[in-house]
């Protein structure tokens, strides 16, 4: 069980580094080696190696990796911590005064919603072997979405778990699902096709975060043939050479028939995203963000009810990333016991990601940042108090702060009470709570 | 001895800021307020948590939190929620504004429905407590100014603002007249003066004839989105475009900044009043959405830059002075003074431009900002006063007629008219075998009839059947000492009579005024017995304090005796209530809680003193 429960820490700390809570990270990679000191991957991971597609997300993401600059540098960002931080310490150095460097504020992206933008946050990209090349496809025809790497070279046979998507339904290939471009009560005479392809997990290390039981690929493969559809783009060339002329007709009772929404209009079936590589799709079934599949659509509400329930890969999908949110939060209870609370709500908050209505997460949530708040607002101390700003004006412009951390601070003029802060502040209470004890901290204004 | 007086306070209810004034030793004074300043933004806000904000702390969330927020609802008070001015008004509020059961206007702030007087009325609620905290009693009179062009609903609807407020309005007065008051107290003026008030967010020029101690508005007029948020507007532009062309961020567009920006843009804008240059620094202003580290905005703003900024907006203020003077048939040299007030009126460039237009200087030596409330102060002590010398006479603010054919008005009670009053004219039917007369009754200066506010119509039928003109109608009016018009309409010749009495509403019912008056009753007391639970649960912390303190003490001295034990769980078992009652806000409750642990602290002394420790 030990060994296991490491393991499951060891996830928890991969999400964590991921998202670029290293000290949080490094806590639970020591903990699955305590648990189970022969556990490779924790012992590798605790001495700093980096997680698998760390710099990838930091670049897709346009995030810059945590710096731990002791000095404070103009612009740079606020409340750094350092690395080797000990479990909880932000949190108790908040809560007693401690003066160590401070956290990063995770406040919500209000800058992104003024401005449309969003602010970038850590996605965690599917890992394919290092012999695919990224392949650019496009969604619904009007956005283009870099993908990883697909196969560079199909495979000589079709593996096990293979979605396939035939030009006509004499060309089947052997497999287990087949989408048709028509619901209808047979299958069509022809379509373009593409081929949607599971495979299973490469041998290379992979995060087992995002896909841990296969990695989704899905080649395409378009058909010339009659039914008046354009050629593809340029930039979605096919994997697969064209279907064999004859391929047996799929069984009707268990053929996947795909009407991928385009319907019978003359936009070009373009290659589209895996329900696994969808990125923040709930489950591989998901509509919205997974738009080119409709259980409706294929062969009836009823039939796809009885698909879903049908032991596939892909309800399995479904039941992984239950998986992955019983991992997270069982990270994050790890975190809370050792009073990082901060981490905790991290992972909490990768947990609602994935899974917002699920009432644990949500229960959690709220008792966590219910001590965050109290955390916080006793390092502030008495509301009714006015707090005045320390440094001057030549000094605090030196400060690491964001603008969230200047907006408060902007507010402290000697006739606010803090607990007018609170209201004015235009952000939540934790965030300016949050804000106004690390402000404390660093000693930019008095306490209450 | 002789019972001390009642305070009486004048104020002054600002589209933008608010003040309160009183007559002390008999000279008009402002009241601070207790945050230690004379203006209170007229700002009411519901905060993201959940909490009513009034005034300065309002004003400084208000972009950070727009829908929640409702400031210039002067603009609003009174008005229909159909009419041109409001529907005009609507798309540039940020917060939202629905039509009441009667065409009145209600406001939605967080989950909560407003009447303009319930919104007003906080404002004038913190002026009241200002006042009270200055005279260390409770105020109950007070005299509120309007601006000249308000009508007779208007007028009530900042009537009922008052007295939802706690206040007796002994009278509503105008803000020229007001200013004049406190201009010429204790000096003897006579002839035409004018008023230009370029407040924070409206402009009224207004003229005025004083003769004898009587104050008649001879015309007003102005522009209700004009004033000192524009030149703010024109600061933040003016920033945030530099600051754009430089790090090609808008600033405007994220409300955090915003806030700062105009916040900064209104200090800066105060001080080049009185220095030629001054800096703005806003550090960490913003945050570039690709990340990085935050941006810093750091600017000199000249006065010569301000003027260039702005010069348009004055521009508007003295094309409006040229027309409401023109309307008058008044010139500026006809004027024996000039008197500014309003806050953007320090403004060198506005005093230049108003000394140019009119040929003198502006009158000085009154207050801005405060010459309105210190005028209305003037006349509150004035009416209650016994020994003041002088007469205040109730008036009609504006003028009431009926509308005649061919759209127009016939005037038959002028404004400035003395109440009580009657006045009765006869009309005639102005086609043939005309059986029926529609009598519209109208309140304003327009001589075009769709241009006044009808106050009520009625029909007077049975008419004889009669070439036009024949048929004779008096049409009788009544104003009586409370402010009530009465309007009948009699048929010369059979007697017939219909009338219609008309009362100013201020968009609320009298039912809907006290159940809102009932409501604050109940949360006063609800807020009275929140605060006896707060005092009684600090007490209650106290005593467990103390309980605790002593419980090792008598553990030492019973030794585990059997009085020992038992007193003990009696202890504890009170502390375990006490527990409880902590987070009770029932009284009855934390105060049983408080008693069981009196009597428990009484019991270990008397236990202690009696074993000698």
């Amino acid at each position: 069980m030990s060994k296991d429960r490491a393991a499951q820490l060891v996830e928890a700390g991969i999400w964590l580094k991921l998202s670029g809570d290293r000290e949080g990270a490094a806590k639970l990679f020591e903990r699955a080696l305590k648990l189970d000191p022969e556990n490779e991957k924790a012992a590798e991971l605790s001495g700093g190696a980096p997680v698998p597609g760390e710099g990838e997300v930091e670049r897709a993401s346009g995030i810059r990796p945590r710096s731990n600059s002791p000095v404070p540098v103009p612009g740079a960002h606020p409340f750094e911590r350092p690395v080797d931080a000990l479990p909880g310490d932000r949190d108790r150095e908040l809560a007693t005064g401690g003066s160590g460097v401070i956290p990063e504020p995770s406040l919500d992206e209000d800058w992104g919603r003024m401005t449309g933008a969003t602010t970038p946050v850590p996605q965690i990209l599917p890992v394919v072997p290092s012999n695919q090349q990224p392949q650019t496809v496009s969604l619904d025809g009007d956005a283009v979405l870099e993908t990883p790497a697909l196969f560079g070279e199909p495979p000589q046979s079709s593996r096990s778990g293979t979605m396939q998507l035939y030009p006509d339904t004499q060309s089947s290939r052997s497999g287990t699902m087949q989408l048709y471009p028509d619901a209808g009560d047979g299958p069509p005479t022809s379509s373009r096709s593409g081929t949607m392809q599971l495979y299973p997990e490469p041998s290379m290390p992979a995060p087992r975060t995002t896909l841990p039981e296969f990695a989704a690929v899905r080649t395409v493969t378009l058909g010339h043939d009659d039914g008046g559809f354009e050629s593809p783009p340029p930039s979605t060339p096919p994997l697969f050479g064209p279907p064999p002329a004859s391929p047996p007709p799929p069984e009707p009772q268990t053929a996947w028939g795909w009407s991928p929404s385009l319907g019978n209009d003359a936009e070009p079936l373009a290659p589209r995203p895996s329900p696994h590589l969808a990125p923040r799709a709930e489950s591989a079934w998901d509509q919205r963000s997974n738009p080119g599949i409709k259980l409706e659509s294929v062969v009836g509400r009823d039939r796809a009810l009885e698909l879903i329930s049908s032991d596939s890969k892909i309800t399995r999908a479904a039941e992984t990333r239950q998986d992955e949110v019983r991992i997270i939060l069982r990270g994050a209870r790890d975190l809370l016991e050792l009073d990082d609370h901060t981490g905790a709500m991290e992972l909490i908050n990768k947990a609602q990601a994935l899974a917002p209505d699920d009432a644990e997460v949500i229960a959690l949530k709220e008792r966590s940042e219910k001590t965050l708040l109290t955390m916080f607002e006793s390092k502030v101390g008495r509301l009714e108090t006015v707090p005045r700003v320390l440094l001057k004006d030549d000094e605090i412009i030196w400060l690491n702060l964001d603008h969230r951390a200047g907006f408060v601070l902007a507010q402290i003029d000697g006739t606010v009470t803090f607990d007018d802060l609170f209201s004015v502040s235009g952000m939540s209470r934790i965030d300016t709570a949050r804000i106004l004890a690390q402000l404390i901290d660093e000693g930019v204004i008095s306490r209450g | 001895m002789a019972a001390e007086r009642e305070p009486v306070i004048g104020i002054d209810l600002g589209t933008t800021n608010s003040v309160v004034a009183t007559v002390q030793s008999g000279s008009p004074v402002v009241i601070r307020g207790r945050s230690g300043v004379n203006l209170l933004p007229s700002v009411v806000a519901v905060s993201k948590i959940g909490k009513t904000l009034v005034g300065q702390i309002a004003k400084r969330q208000a972009i950070t939190n727009p829908t929640d927020t409702v400031y210039a609802s002067k603009r609003l008070i009174g008005r229909k929620f159909s009419s041109t001015q409001v529907q005009s008004s609507l798309p540039s509020l940020p917060y939202s504004v629905e039509a009441g059961d009667h065409d009145d206007i209600r406001v939605k702030l967080a989950d909560k429905r407003y009447s303009l007087p319930e919104l007003s009325a906080m404002v004038l609620k913190e002026l009241k407590l200002d006042a009270e905290a200055y005279f260390g009693r409770s105020v109950k009179k007070a005299i509120i100014t309007v601006p000249a062009y308000f009508n007779d609903g208007q007028r009530q609807a900042t009537k009922d603002a008052g007295r939802i407020a706690g206040l007796e309005v002994l009278r509503i007065i105008n803000e020229p007249t007001a200013a004049a008051l406190a201009y010429g107290f204790g000096k003897n003026i006579n002839g035409k003066i004018a008023v230009f008030d370029l407040g924070g967010g409206t402009f009224d020029i207004s003229v005025l004839e004083i003769g004898n101690g009587v104050f008649d508005v001879i015309a007003t007029g102005g522009d209700t989105f004009l004033g000192g948020e524009d030149f703010d507007n024109r600061v933040i532009n003016w920033l945030a475009q530099d600051f754009e062309r430089e790090h090609h961020l808008d600033l405007r567009k994220d409300r955090m900044a915003l806030q700062r920006l105009k916040d900064a843009a209104e200090k800066a804008k105060i001080e080049l009043s009185t220095t030629r240059e001054t800096q703005v620094n806003l550090p960490f202003i913003a945050t570039p959405a690709s990340g990085g580290s935050a941006l810093h905005l750091q600017k000199a703003l000249s006065r010569e830059k301000l003027e260039e900024l702005a010069a348009d907006l004055v521009q508007r203020t003295i094309e409006h002075c040229a027309q409401v003077l023109d309307e008058a048939r008044v010139k500026p040299i006809d004027l024996r003074e000039m008197i500014l007030v309003g806050g953007m009126t320090r403004m060198p460039a506005v005093q230049d431009a108003v000394k140019q237009y009119f040929r003198r200087d502006p009158s000085k030596g009154v207050h801005p900002d405060e010459v309105v409330a210190l005028g209305a102060a003037v006349q509150a002590e004035a009416l209650t006063n016994e020994a003041s010398d002088v007469v205040l006479l109730d008036v009609t603010p504006q003028s009431l007629g009926v509308a005649i054919a061919g759209g127009y008005v016939r005037r038959l009670i002028p404004k400035n008219t003395t109440v009580p009053t009657a006045v009765t004219e006869v009309f005639n039917t102005s086609r043939d075998n005309q059986t029926t007369v529609k009598i519209m009754v109208l309140q304003g200066e327009s001589d075009v009839a769709h241009e006044n506010e009808l106050l009520g119509e009625f029909i007077l039928t049975g008419l004889r059947l009669a070439k036009r003109g024949e048929v004779e109608i008096d049409v009788i009016f009544e104003i009586n000492s409370e402010g009530l018009v009465s309007v009948a309409a009699r048929d010369r010749e059979t007697g017939q009579q219909q009338s219609i009495q008309v009362t100013a509403s201020g968009g609320l019912t009298q039912d809907e005024l006290k159940q809102i008056l009932d409501d604050q009753a109940d949360l006063l007391l609800e807020a009275r017995a929140g605060e006896e639970v707060k005092l009684r649960q600090a007490e209650l912390d106290s005593l467990v304090n103390e309980v605790n303190e002593l419980i090792p003490q008598l553990q030492k001295a019973t030794q585990g005796s059997e009085f020992g034990t038992d007193a003990l769980a009696k202890a504890r078992a009170a502390l375990e209530q006490a527990r409880a009652a902590r987070a009770s806000t029932d009284l009855n409750v934390v105060t049983t809680s408080v008693d069981a642990l009196t009597r428990t602290i009484s019991l270990f002394k008397g236990v202690l003193q009696r074993i000698g420790r």
